[in-house]
């Protein structure tokens, strides 16, 4: 490919764009498992950048919820509107050593149960900082003792502006039987916290580790096959930095597979409660300083350790006796020893079903819609093109416009948060689909309603009047 | 390298293969992500989100087809609708020390001044020197359309960056290189 000037000059300005490397296929991993929460998982960084946000975000924030918990608007913006009496105020707070939660208020209705709640530490430290994060452990609803009503859970972390000292979650949990008067318990697995360091450099001779038993892969190779080849290899002489705090943490050996080099720790298997973990960050190359970075790659081993192994293309057996391993240090350490469990019980508020048959552009089917104090929900079908190779995706464009009018004559605008395609529709060219909404206060809060105040619900320009 | 027996196995499914597709494209499409969304943190949840989709709807690719493009090509959608998204979000936090994007700011100027797709096009082109017809199969636009946008947004950036500090030290190069 010929490069024009202008190419140089774009290219030039590009390369300077760092991208530093990631565990994509822990996060990815991690995500799956935790999908059905639905709750994004973000890197410690972004989530410290959310907590900046909120500190933005409700720096100017009236206390428009007098009543309820800050944390509505810590959440939801400063106009968030909550109508009188939906939300039930619990307060219940409990200190598990030395870590205090308390259940702030609660929004029951028929189909759903949303709650808020709050984590500080007793002695008033800051929740998150730059190099330390605090995990809660996961929550889980309990209706009469048991967890078989709650089908799927969604929420959203944030902190409190002006106080650093605080946290706010909020949780919506979607229930198989109306929760209203029935016992319910909310439950938070036991917290830890995550500590990261920076970068270290580890002086080592990687010419010689591989020199003492080469060791060639082929991709199908697992982690104990890796491992096993790597530990003919003499470590020996390689000590990583910091190696008395972090004594479970050991250099396992360098390898090629193909023309791929592969650089691996050894450590023990991933618990985000109660462990320790590493990473090769990058190879810095002593002759010129550059920093090499690699792609991520974890295998588990028969001996329930963990082989993290860091994958460099382009680099040679020949420039082994010039890289210099760069490697970050994450410890999980719990902050308590047992979970938190709040119980409580209050009337639910209405909701509305409907059997739809509305057919809308692009052959999408609407069959349900669904009314609750925290949204709306449509389901339906739609049509898939069987002889395309592209992903099944829902094209945002397709997504309808869905207004609430109010008996006051005002509408609510609402947007889609949430949007899931089924794969198991009994016709085969069609594919079931669910659309979440929530209802919108201007353009930067969050409201919820009774649902006895909705006169007509406008799905684009159908309208659809709600009998009394 | 050879990616076919890979890409078979992905199209059969299974965690392993998912694991070998993360390794092999996993780092390229972050920075093919970071380039478009011109953020770090957000290209991470869009490789994320582009191998969860991928996984998911490996039964809708085809082996013998490229495995390489599909992946660009669910990437590139995925950017797109967190940009929307992005457009609807209550605050979005400026780069910090704690948190930086990795783009210097007259760089992000200057990148900002271009669609999503252009900002694809040019990362596609001038980094991954692709060819037109491999990024028609990318984006689903024949060969001479993408050279023709390919050439406005080059022209546009190219602009944007006169007089940047990056284009000094351009000149400056050249003058010491010849």
């Amino acid at each position: 490919m010929k490069l024009t000037p202008d190419d140089l000059l774009i290219r030039q300005a590009l390369e300077q764009i760092e991208t530093p490397m990631y565990d994509i296929a822990g996060a990815v991993r991690e995500q799956r498992a935790r999908r059905s929460r639905r709750i994004p998982l973000r890197s410690p960084q972004r989530i410290l950048a959310a907590v900046i946000a909120a500190v933005l975000l409700t720096a100017t924030a009236a206390a428009a919820v007098v009543q309820l918990s800050g944390g509505w608007n810590a959440l939801f913006g400063r106009n968030v509107m909550i109508p009188d009496g939906l939300a039930t105020p619990v307060r219940q707070t409990q200190d598990i050593d030395g870590c205090i939660i308390t259940l702030e208020d609660a929004i029951i209705s028929e189909n759903d149960v949303a709650v808020l709640y709050s984590f500080r530490y007793a002695d008033g430290s800051v929740v998150n900082h730059d190099s330390r994060l605090t995990l809660l452990g996961n929550s889980n609803l309990l209706m009469d003792g048991s967890d078989e009503y709650c089908m799927s859970s969604s929420g959203i972390g944030s902190m409190d502006s002006q106080d650093p000292s605080v946290e706010y979650y909020y949780e919506a949990f979607s229930l198989s039987e109306d929760p209203g008067d029935r016992q319910l318990t909310l439950t938070i697995d036991p917290a830890s916290c995550m500590e990261q360091t920076d970068a270290l450099s580890a002086p080592m001779d990687l010419a010689a580790i591989y020199r003492s038993h080469p060791v060639s892969y082929t991709e199908d190779d697992g982690g104990t096959q890796r491992l096993t080849a790597l530990q003919q290899q003499d470590c020996t002489s390689a000590v990583l930095p910091q190696s008395d705090q972090w004594p479970e943490i050991k250099f396992a050996g360098v390898a090629f597979q193909g023309d791929i080099l592969c650089a691996s720790l050894r450590m023990p298997a991933y618990d985000s409660y109660d462990s320790t973990a590493a990473q090769i960050e990058a190879l810095r190359d002593i002759r010129t300083g550059h920093l090499y970075y690699g792609s991520l790659h974890s295998y588990g081993t028969d001996d329930d350790t963990e082989l993290c192994e860091t994958q460099f293309e382009g680099l040679t057996e020949a420039d082994l006796p010039y890289l210099e391993p760069q490697i970050s240090y994450r410890r999980y350490t719990p902050l308590t020893n047992t979970g938190w469990s709040f119980s409580f019980c209050a009337p639910s508020a209405n909701t509305l079903t409907r059997e739809l048959n509305l057919t809308m552009a692009e052959g999408l089917q609407l069959d349900q819609l669904t009314i609750t104090p925290l949204g709306v929900e449509l389901s339906g079908t739609m049509p898939i093109d069987l002889t395309s190779d592209e992903p099944l995706q829902f094209d945002d464009r397709q997504t309808p416009v869905v207004t609430l009018v109010l008996q006051d004559g005002t509408t609510v605008r609402t947007v889609s948060h949430s949007k899931s395609l089924g794969t198991d529709s009994a016709d085969p060219s069609t594919v079931e689909f669910g659309i979440e909404y929530q209802y919108q206060n201007g353009s930067e809060s969050r409201r919820f309603l009774q649902t006895e105040t909705i006169s007509a619900i406008r799905i684009n320009d159908i309208t659809i009047p709600i009998e009394e | 390298m050879d990616t076919r027996p890979l890409d078979e196995r992905f199209a059969e499914g299974g965690e392993t293969a998912l694991a070998d597709v993360i390794a092999l494209y996993g780092q390229p499409l972050l920075r093919y992500c970071h380039h478009i969304l011109c953020d770090y943190h957000e290209a991470q949840d869009a490789v994320q989100t582009t191998f969860i989709k991928a996984y998911d709807n490996h039964h809708r690719f085809r082996p013998g087809t490229s495995l390489s493009a599909w992946l660009y090509r669910l990437a590139y959608t995925t950017c797109v609708d967190l940009l929307r998204h992005r457009k609807r979000q209550l605050v979005t936090p400026p780069p910090t020390a704690a948190d930086p994007d990795y783009i210097g700011e007259e760089l992000r100027s200057a990148l900002e001044t271009l669609s999503p797709e252009q900002r694809a096009l040019v990362y596609s082109r001038v980094i991954e020197q692709r060819s037109f017809d491999a990024l028609a199969v990318i984006y689903g636009k024949p060969a001479a359309t993408l050279r023709k946008r390919y050439e406005r947004a080059r022209k546009k950036l190219a602009q944007a960056l006169q007089g940047t500090s990056i284009e000094r030290r351009n000149k400056e190069y050249e003058t010491h290189t010849g």
